[in-house]
């Protein structure tokens, strides 16, 4: 008997498939649905609540790492600025002392030429002066209030 | 879609869970016949439809109205069941090794029982012999009637390559089945990968 060609078994063998899966597929089709355990949806909304917690936790611990985090970084900065800072102002201080230093010797020149002055004349001319400042004072404060009380 | 339905899913978007889990009571079945279809043990099924429910939830608002709710979800159960699938390559349960699940068909006789019980797992071997997204292609165009656009778009794959997925899985089952049958044809490793390729 004549072996048959591959070409030939080739579609043979397509054809017994095409018939195998018309069976099957009435097989598929006539398969009934499997159902899950009775409470489904109560178990889901346990599961929904608990991944709700956890991810509120997640977020809370995020929430607590970034703002720890936060206020490390600004720590360490701060303490990195306030270094500087320092080290910038422990520059300054000779500065700061010499023009103290220099500032007080200017107070006391100026106490020296004050003081020199005042002994340069006698005590009557200076009761004088004082008692003419006064009275130019009192008589400047009483013609800006005629002025004042005019235009009013 | 139903008014009642879109109130839920409204209330849904709107966060309240409660609404939402009215709409898995509606979905539970198909979602978990899906995933147990796809995974083949009552606990990895239950995992991913509650999982599938999760991930929807999460997701609703990129929901599209004009779509579906049941396309959509059943399209999140059939991707997180390959990824699942890829993931851990589950092993074939036997339904009798579960006595918590039902059965759709009200209460059979031990003889239909264990004949239904038979059924389904040589269902489930055979479906094991496909690749997960070959299986959720025949799956959802069989069973759940899913037209060849809607498929495309829940599998992320274009028609042709769909239409020649269908046809592999087709040709694969029936080979696979002809193979338990005892025939001689396809007991022949070569002749077979070629009829399948």
């Amino acid at each position: 008997m004549k072996k048959p060609s591959a070409r030939m078994t080739r579609k043979m063998t397509g054809m017994l498939l095409d018939q195998t899966w018309q069976e099957l597929e009435l097989k598929f089709r006539s398969t009934a649905a499997v159902t899950p355990r009775a409470g489904f949806s109560i178990r889901w909304q346990e599961r929904q609540q608990l991944t709700e917690r956890r991810q509120q936790l997640l977020r809370n611990n995020w929430v607590l790492a970034s703002h720890g985090f936060a206020v490390l970084l600004f720590l360490m900065v701060g303490t990195i600025l306030a270094g500087n800072l320092l080290a910038q102002q422990a520059s300054l201080l000779p500065d700061m002392a010499s023009g103290l230093l220099a500032f007080a010797a200017f107070a006391r020149t100026l106490l020296n030429v004050t003081l020199s002055i005042i002994f340069e004349f006698p005590l009557g001319t200076w009761v004088w002066f004082l008692a003419i400042c006064a009275s130019l004072m009192t008589l400047w404060t009483d013609l800006f209030r005629n002025a004042s009380l005019e235009k009013e | 879609m139903q008014q009642e339905e879109r109130e839920w899913l409204a209330a849904a978007q709107r966060g309240d869970s409660l609404a939402f889990s009215r709409l898995v009571d509606m979905y539970a079945k198909p979602v978990y016949n899906l995933c147990y279809r796809m995974l083949g043990s009552p606990q990895d099924a239950e995992d991913a439809a509650q999982e599938t429910f999760l991930r929807a939830f999460r997701s609703l608002g990129r929901y599209d109205p004009q779509r579906k709710f049941a396309t959509w979800v059943l399209s999140i159960a059939a991707n997180h069941c390959i990824d699942q699938y890829r993931r851990v390559r589950p092993q074939f349960v036997s339904l009798e090794e579960t006595a918590e699940i039902e059965l759709q068909e009200a209460r059979p006789g031990p003889e239909q029982a264990a004949l239904t019980h038979e059924s389904q797992e040589e269902v489930q071997r055979l479906l094991a012999s496909l690749p997960a997204r070959d299986r959720a292609a025949l799956i959802l165009y069989y069973w759940y009637e899913y037209s060849y656009a809607e498929l495309a778009k829940a599998l992320s794959l274009s028609e042709p390559a769909l239409k020649a997925r269908l046809h592999r899985a087709r040709r694969t089952l029936a080979a696979t089945w002809q193979q338990n049958l005892g025939n001689p044809l396809f007991a022949r490793r070569s002749l077979y990968e070629k009829t399948i390729g």
